[in-house]
């Protein structure tokens, strides 16, 4: 077993131990809420997401190193992505903003989860699982920037910013395939500083949120925005680069608990 | 070689006799038992042709197709129950258990009649394991189902998500037996280990409850 496999191990046994106390305090919730659906499908989603850490453990110890035919562990990420959606859908819907599709954000995130799927594609050669696996992703991702702009989120400025970045890490991750040396290496650096921006940028938003009065759809956006996002840079990653998106996406779980936790809350008093 | 075709007519008519004299629950109970076994049997010829087409040797094919292949033949009689015929949650669940139980019933025959029923210890771990894990998964993912109307939310990705989590359960029971030592004990003990927990959840948190 080679250091970065241990040190992931090591990194998803702490996710595990994060989950695990997400779990039962959701399982609490679930119990005592008025608002049932948003923790119960909550807790379905992080009890998917423990399942994958353990697959993805149990799987390194038995077969260290070797390529996984069918993921069971991407199976058990995309029922996480599922079951996160079916509690944005009711989120958005329960507060009358998902009323008709928006085809302009449909395109643009079947635009941006497709190239992402390409270049799965390309680096795994496992087509029909890369795209399998990449529809829950446009549409979480389509659920996300959906319910951002209806709730305007962030300005039109900021808006940009974000996406011209996202575009900026697409282009960078296409130019690495077909450069070499020093071009390669400096659209890969480019590529991870703007997906970190992009990632810092909707961690921080939460957290602003977080600490503002009714304000618990949006919270519950960013988190789970900030989440998928993660989830899209443990992608491009490998080795230890790998390992520090894991952290990153650890981080994004304490946030989307804290997040719906805040959302049933506000929920209950209304 | 075993003729599973015979088994499940020699099993099945006893069964199918009992339906003449009842009815209701137990009835229904009955029928997806019986429905379980045959699904039991279909998904083995689905996984068998997956397979020989996918080039995976019988221990892969067992660790990665079959948890997919038998998890969605499960689902497809509950959700057809629940879409179709738009059946009661109670009614539901009661036929995911018979449907779980039949395809854990058949699977142990199958296995007892082409590997031997002479180790008493294998056969009482076998039991409590997969026999527990088909009632667990499927009971899991009908509850989930049954939550989502419940609450008045027919979401189609809640649908898929709870199919997706139940066959990532079976496939990680799949995997940890895979190998001997630790790790077989560890999947011999997490459908038991599931069902507790699941059961005690339930009973503390009222989900039987949730949303009537």
């Amino acid at each position: 077993m080679s250091t970065v496999t241990l040190v992931d191990i090591i990194q998803t046994s702490i996710q595990i131990m994060v989950l695990v106390p997400v779990i039962i305090m959701f399982v609490r919730i679930s119990g005592r809420s008025r608002n049932k659906l948003l923790p119960v499908f909550f807790t379905f989603a992080m009890i998917s997401f423990l399942l994958t850490d353990l697959y993805w453990i149990v799987y390194n110890f038995l077969r260290p190193d070797t390529r996984n035919p069918i993921a069971a562990n991407e199976i058990a990420e995309l029922a996480t992505l599922l079951l996160l959606s079916a509690t944005l859908e009711n989120l958005i819907r329960d507060k009358g903003r998902f009323n008709k599709l928006s085809v302009t954000i449909l395109a643009y995130s079947t635009v941006f989860i497709g190239v992402n799927i390409a270049l799965w594609i390309i680096w795994s050669g496992e087509w029909a699982k890369d795209i399998i696996f990449g529809i829950p992703y446009i549409y979480l991702m389509y659920l996300v920037s959906d319910g951002i702009v209806r709730t305007k989120v962030m300005d039109l400025k900021h808006s940009l910013t974000v996406l011209i970045l996202s575009l900026a890490v697409l282009f960078m991750l296409i130019a690495t395939i077909i450069s070499s040396g020093t071009l390669y290496v400096a659209a890969t650096v480019a590529s991870f500083i703007c997906a970190y921006v992009i990632f810092g940028y909707t961690f921080g938003k939460c957290i602003g949120f977080m600490t503002k009065p009714d304000e618990g759809v949006r919270t519950v956006l960013m988190a789970v925005g900030a989440f998928e996002w993660a989830l899209l840079i443990t992608y491009i990653s490998d080795g230890w680069m790998y390992i520090v998106a894991g952290v990153a996406v650890t981080s994004t779980i304490i946030l989307m608990c804290l997040a719906y936790k805040k959302e049933v809350s506000e929920d209950d008093l209304c | 070689m075993i003729y599973a075709e015979n088994i499940i007519i020699c099993i099945a008519i006893p069964l199918i006799i009992t339906l003449i004299f009842i009815g209701g629950g137990a009835g229904r109970f009955v029928k997806a038992f019986i429905t379980g076994m045959v699904i039991c049997l279909l998904a083995a010829y689905i996984s068998g042709y997956l397979e020989s087409i996918s080039g995976l040797g019988a221990e892969d094919a067992s660790i990665f197709i079959s948890p997919i292949v038998e998890e969605i033949m499960k689902y497809l009689p509950i959700l057809f129950f629940m879409l179709v015929f738009n059946s009661d949650g109670n009614v539901l669940i009661l036929m995911s258990i018979g449907v779980g139980a039949g395809f854990a019933t058949f699977e142990n025959c199958c296995y007892i009649l082409s590997s031997g029923a002479d180790n008493l210890t294998y056969i009482l771990i076998r039991g409590m394991a997969v026999g527990v894990m088909h009632i667990v998964s499927i009971f899991a993912l009908t509850l989930a189902l049954v939550l989502l109307r419940r609450l008045n939310v027919s979401s189609y990705a809640g649908m898929a998500g709870a199919l997706s989590l139940s066959i990532t359960f079976h496939s990680l029971y799949n995997l940890l037996v895979s190998e001997p030592g630790i790790s077989s004990v560890i999947g011999y003990c997490l459908p038991i280990a599931a069902a507790v927990t699941l059961g005690i959840s339930i009973k503390k948190e009222n989900f039987y409850q949730i949303g009537e």
